[in-house]
């Protein structure tokens, strides 16, 4: 076949939209306007890294003054296995919370 | 000096920046349907593909800000239209065979001496470039249907410029053959 059929050939095979479709998008572009955009400080990503942070220190803190023997905040007695479980749950827990808010907060914008 | 098909698009962006809701519907009106055969080219399902080209023109929308009116907009837009395609592509492992769309969406049957009707020869041209591999079909259109050339294709698809020779040259073929193996002498119909 010749390149200048091949070409006219081609040039029937635009497939047109379905009728409602220009209507269907701006719908869907309205829809997305509307949805309030979140703040970036308060986004999922940011919140988890602060608090996955906040929890480091806060545990480094923890095992350093007890390793120190500071008798001013006398946490020295404190066992260090039960502190390390109680803080390792309280992330995991606030680890979930965080993911079905963000999850809840999806599926609301879809 | 930019021709009269860039300006127009131009000024349609303009306006679609001055927040003309209208301007951009004629923008979508007017590159829609040669968008939709581009993502067919690659998707193979016609339904998937209007989701895929939906998802296009929201992505255009927020991205219109960004567009630099250095090229045409339809050049900047069919760079979309393929890269989001592809990547639906991937998406979708289980992605709607050929032989399944042939089976459901195309049950032609002509009879020897039949003349073919303007949307009969249609579906026949869809049917045998469904039957190409996505990217010969996508480098016809964009050659034969958009009137591009290579390099223009080039930067649309990011293929190297002896990949899109090869894909017109087999595409042809693959096309031609296609095509008489469903029509047989009927081909002539097209014509």
């Amino acid at each position: 076949m010749k390149e200048d059929q091949i070409k006219k050939i081609i040039q029937k095979s635009t497939v047109e939209t379905s009728d409602d479709f220009i209507n269907t998008l701006m719908q869907r572009i309205e829809a997305e306007e509307k949805v309030k955009p979140t703040s970036v400080w308060w986004s999922f990503r940011t919140i988890l890294i602060l608090c996955s942070l906040l929890t480091m220190i806060i545990t480094l803190g923890v095992f350093r003054f007890s390793t120190m023997g500071m008798e001013i905040l006398n946490i020295g007695g404190i066992p260090k296995t039960p502190v390390f479980i109680l803080v390792t749950v309280l992330l995991l827990c606030l680890l979930n919370h965080l993911i079905r808010v963000s999850e809840n907060q999806n599926s609301v914008s879809q | 000096m930019k021709s009269n098909k860039y300006t127009e698009d131009y000024e349609l962006i303009r306006r679609c920046g001055e927040g003309d809701t209208s301007a951009f519907r004629q923008l979508v009106y007017k590159h829609k349907d040669v968008s939709l055969s581009l993502v067919l080219s690659i998707i193979k399902d016609k339904v998937i593909a209007e989701d895929v080209l939906q998802e296009v023109f929201i992505k255009v929308y927020h991205k219109l800000h960004t567009f630099k009116f250095k090229s045409s907009f339809s050049t900047w837009l069919y760079r979309i239209v393929v890269n989001t395609s592809y990547n639906e592509l991937k998406k979708r492992k289980d992605h709607v065979r050929i032989d399944h769309i042939e089976e459901h969406t195309f049950s032609l049957s002509i009879e020897a001496g039949d003349r073919l009707g303007m949307q009969d020869q249609k579906k026949y041209i869809d049917l045998a470039l469904l039957k190409l591999n996505e990217d010969e079909a996508l480098i016809l259109r964009l050659f034969y249907l958009c009137e591009l050339s290579i390099k223009e294709i080039e930067g649309i698809t990011s293929f190297k410029q002896s990949k899109i020779k090869v894909g017109l040259h087999r595409g042809r073929e693959n096309l031609s053959f296609h095509l008489r193996q469903l029509l047989g002498e009927d081909i002539d119909q097209l014509l």
